[in-house]
């Protein structure tokens, strides 16, 4: 399929309000034509550049954007220098280019012929003589006469080195509507970007709400959040692995995460209304980031391709210049989805408290009851217990000195037990349980002055 | 003695996530006793190297260290010859924090730096504080002769 068809295909996937912003691959595709007849027009058919290109001796030929803010100019660039090195034929070649460059140069306006003059030789005599010759309007209107271009370009190539600039039309239109869809998509990437940002805002209280340990439904939104993570749809989340992911498996890792939500029938397990909606918000917000990445890597498989074409059509290559001049553009890099995927976590974790952050190092289960050290480091009073009679004095995480050792009733946090109590109530328990059996086996062992065995109990 | 929820979850984070060029498995009919195997670390002697280790957690573990050993034959200064390690925290400075993917992780940057001034192989020591070239080399062809998986 050709890719302007695979492009109209696609774009069916991508809301409705963002496709007019989709780079016009099609106009471009007719632009290049216009530039590949422009390109014929002055002599400089695609064989001739290409052998140009290749064969330069006595003279530099390159291929440039001159830009600043608003623009991008490109520019094929003579730089004359050795009138010796530089053979009759291509002498000639030069001189029909010359003449008949000067046509469409005489087209342009005030600021291109200023550049222009600026990049010609210093010396003000050749500048002028030159000046003369390329760019007096009354002059260049009658050039038509091949015979008079010749003499005058005899009388010119004299006067090396000079820099010739030759700049198209239709060249400079590609560009400037390139670089224009360019800036227009970083306006609306902009525009998506605080309406993402908006609606996070608006789910705060929602969420906050929705995940209260009051109500019925912290659970299983933990579960959510668990799925989530585990689905690494924008990020891998392993050591091995925390590259972006290409939208493509940004896509399956999305569809394969809601397949795992109905699996488990987690939506249906949310009761408080506030879930309900906070719930659709956040798989509409995942889905918008996912529409997103295919929306940008659809534009810049298009930029690229129409690059391409551009320099294999016209043999002038604009592909990495180009790419260097929108290289900062923000539209073209991922950090926008990075940052908004970014945001969407945290507005989740920062409501919604996860076990992880309550572990404690030593038994890697909840810190129940929470024994804070001196040195700020948290861990549960029958670990620290077990340490002490192990002989261990310093903390186990940063080996502060003696801070198990002077640790007493009054490290215990109270204000974390509580919390952990109100938001892990079932890790609580479970840790309660545990300890009681693990006290019990204990107390057993030194009564009966044998370890305990599992299968003798059974 | 069932196995303890620690052991439990570290194994099952070593099997999902292993650290880079380390992998732990533990055996079958002992979840205390693992087979380990590290990549030697690039730009060190033993790039190229896969080294093979045992890794045992006792009783009391993680209120003591692991007791680890280096099967495969290797050059170093603080690794003999019957593949113990000199390694603090493997010792004096073992913390119930620390994990079995700490320790490995620590073994592996143990490969890129050797240290001679805490030697447990005296002779290897003194050959790489002599001649460092020398003993580099010399671990680079014990890396090709031994340590090819």
């Amino acid at each position: 399929m050709k890719f302007g068809k695979v492009l109209q295909h696609e774009i069916e996937d991508i809301p409705s309000e963002w496709r007019p912003f989709l780079i016009q691959y099609k106009t471009h595709k007719k632009c290049i034509l216009k530039i590949v007849q422009e390109l014929n027009e002055i002599g400089m058919s695609h064989d001739i550049l290409k052998e140009m290109f290749k064969a330069a001796e006595g003279y530099k030929l390159e291929y440039t954007f001159a830009s600043d803010k608003a623009h991008v100019r490109p520019c094929i660039k003579l730089d004359l220098d050795d009138c010796e090195h530089i053979s009759k034929s291509q002498l000639s070649t030069f001189t029909q280019l010359a003449g008949k460059s000067h046509a469409s140069f005489s087209k342009y306006d005030n600021c291109s012929v200023s550049t222009l003059s600026s990049t010609l030789s210093d010396d003000s005599e050749t500048s002028a003589t030159s000046n003369g010759f390329l760019f007096d309007d009354h002059h260049s209107e009658q050039v038509t006469d091949n015979e008079e271009v010749v003499v005058l370009m005899e009388k010119f190539l004299k006067k090396l080195p000079m820099t010739l600039c030759i700049e198209l039309e239709s060249d400079g239109e590609f560009f400037d509507i390139l670089f224009e869809e360019i800036s227009q998509l970083n306006r609306l990437q902009q525009k998506n970007q605080e309406q993402f940002c908006d609606r996070l805002e608006k789910l705060r209280p929602l969420l906050i709400d929705a995940t209260s340990p009051y109500k019925a439904d912290m659970y299983v939104w933990r579960e959510i959040l668990q799925l989530y993570t585990q689905a690494e749809i924008f990020f891998g989340n392993i050591e091995t692995d925390r590259k972006a992911r290409s939208y493509e498996v940004s896509q399956e890792q999305f569809d394969r995460f809601v397949e795992e939500l109905n699996k488990h029938r987690l939506q249906k397990k949310l009761r408080n209304p506030s879930s309900k909606i906070a719930f659709e918000e956040f798989i509409k917000l995942n889905r918008e980031l996912v529409a997103m990445k295919h929306f940008q890597f659809m534009n810049q498989v298009a930029m690229s391709k129409i690059l391409k074409k551009h320099d294999k059509k016209t043999c002038l290559s604009a592909s990495s210049n180009f790419q260097k001049l929108t290289e900062n553009a923000p539209y073209l890099n991922d950090e926008i989805t990075t940052f908004l995927h970014n945001a969407l976590i945290e507005r989740f974790t920062s409501t919604i408290l996860l076990i992880e952050d309550y572990l404690c190092p030593i038994c890697i289960s909840i810190h129940w009851k929470p024994v804070r050290l001196r040195c700020r480091h948290v861990f549960c009073i029958r670990c620290l217990v077990k340490a002490e009679r192990e002989g261990m004095k310093d903390c186990p995480i940063c080996r502060a000195k003696n801070a198990i050792k002077y640790a007493d009733s009054d490290n215990i946090d109270t204000s974390l037990m509580n919390l952990l109590k109100l938001y892990f109530p079932r890790e609580v328990k479970q840790k309660q349980t545990d300890n009681e059996r693990e006290k019990a086996i204990e107390d057993m062992e030194i009564l009966t002055g044998r370890r305990y065995d599992q299968c003798a109990m059974m | 003695m069932s196995l303890p929820k620690r052991i439990i979850k570290e194994t099952e984070r070593l099997l999902q996530e292993p650290a880079p060029g380390i992998s732990a498995t533990p055996h079958e009919e002992n979840l205390r006793y693992f087979d380990v195997i590290i990549a030697g670390p690039s730009q060190s002697p033993f790039e190229g190297g896969v080294f093979k280790l045992e890794l045992f957690l006792p009783e009391e573990y993680p209120m003591t260290p692991p007791k680890v050993r280096f099967l495969t034959k290797i050059y170093h200064p603080n690794i003999d010859k019957l593949g113990r390690i000199c390694l603090d925290i493997l010792k004096d400075k073992w913390s119930p924090a620390l994990q079995i993917r700490t320790v490995l992780l620590s073994i592996q940057a143990l490969l890129s730096a050797p240290n001679p001034e805490d030697p447990l192989a005296n002779d290897v020591a003194q050959h790489w504080k002599e001649n460092e070239k020398a003993a580099i080399a010399t671990a680079r062809e014990w890396t090709q002769n031994f340590a090819q998986g």
